[in-house]
């Protein structure tokens, strides 16, 4: 009898958190095909690296993470959505709920499963040296 | 001066070799069908070495057919002039892993690459018997070149319960031709052909302007083959 009130509470349990996990997920239809973990490396005009972001791309495709200064440690806030054919569009803040202020642009491909993606920023907001192109891979 | 010395020299070899190959010519066909075992490898050529864990490469298993004609030059050295259709591509997994308003998904993208396939190679011949050149070993190197027909890639989406597979035409994203170095061996056996052969891709098949300047893709092949093979 004991042996059949647990298997029965173990089978409860299981099913309680196999419905709540299937109510969780996204349709999976509906996620970005660049949904994932992407390391940003941004550099400046003349080419030199400055900054570097590990970024989670949200099923929906947007994404805030924290983009580190590598000379200073300070850090600023990139923020912006990724379109299902790739196009990339945000900007920076202060914090994942702060106003965007710059641009941050460029576009995700795809390729055999390889993933790769690349464009251009500015925040001359903060200052006007901050400009220059960034690059992503899968991570 | 130099021109002149050359001239006699150009038509002596020419027509030592014509005389030779009356001789000993020999010219032989074949056609063969096989399975082969494909990959694609990937390089990242950005100056910013940014390490990537989240893949992991698999081998396609694919049909090829083709035909050959061999000219030999003697009983150890020919050269095999090969056309065949070829199904190139790979296997390539990326993980997602869960997190907040992210999904966990396995993406499996299988891609195919058909091509039209023409090699050159030289052939060392190793009779097993002086007296029957229709069985031997033999070893080739050399090069080939193929041309694309079509290439898609299939892409399986794989979460924890849901399952979404997509198909996309990727043969615009890809380079024309492919060109590469072939390793091969084999036997035959009183006509009958058993080939191994290795194909190492050298160009850069991605297709995009930008992004071939970053990304690398080679195509990699082990091609297990029978066949059968006479003469003219």
């Amino acid at each position: 009898m004991k042996n059949i009130k647990k298997i029965f509470s173990f089978a409860l349990i299981a099913y309680i958190i196999f419905s709540l996990n299937t109510g969780c997920e996204t349709p999976v239809s509906q996620i970005v095909p660049y949904s994932g973990n992407w390391r940003f490396i941004f550099t400046y005009t003349d080419g030199s690296s400055f900054a570097d972001s590990y970024i989670t791309i949200q099923d929906t495709g947007a994404f805030c993470g924290k983009l580190t200064f590598s000379r200073t440690d300070s850090a600023i806030y990139i923020q912006g959505d990724v379109s299902a054919n790739g196009q990339i569009t945000g900007g920076f803040a202060n914090d994942c709920s702060g106003s965007v202020r710059g641009n941050l642009s460029g576009s995700f491909t795809e390729l055999m499963g390889a993933g790769f993606a690349s464009g251009t920023f500015s925040d001359t907001v903060i200052n006007s040296i901050y400009k220059g192109s960034w690059i992503a891979r899968r991570n | 001066m130099k021109t002149q010395y050359m001239l006699p020299v150009l038509f002596l070899f020419i027509f030592s070799s014509a005389a030779f190959s009356q001789q000993n010519q020999k010219t032989s066909f074949g056609i063969f069908s096989g399975v082969s075992l494909n990959t694609n490898s990937y390089e990242f050529e950005d100056n910013n070495n940014l390490f990537d864990t989240s893949y992991s490469n698999s081998t396609k298993t694919a049909f090829n057919l083709g035909m050959f004609v061999i000219y030999d030059f003697d009983v150890n050295f020919g050269i095999k002039f090969q056309g065949q259709y070829a199904n190139k591509g790979g296997v390539t997994k990326v993980n997602t892993f869960y997190s907040n308003d992210l999904t966990m998904v396995e993406r499996t993208y299988t891609n195919t690459i058909n091509y039209l396939q023409f090699a050159l190679l030289p052939q060392l011949n190793i009779l097993f018997n002086k007296n029957s050149p229709d069985s031997k070993a033999f070893l080739n190197i050399g090069g080939y070149l193929s041309i694309k027909l079509s290439a898609t890639e299939s892409i399986e989406n794989q979460t924890l319960y849901q399952y979404l597979n997509t198909e996309k035409d990727i043969s615009k994203s890809l380079s024309g031709t492919d060109a590469g170095l072939i390793f091969g061996a084999g036997i035959i056996y009183k006509g009958f052909l058993l080939d191994i052969r290795y194909d190492l891709g050298l160009s850069n098949i991605v297709g995009i302007e930008d992004v071939s300047d970053v990304l690398s893709i080679k195509n990699r092949s082990i091609n297990f083959s029978i066949g059968w093979t006479g003469g003219f």
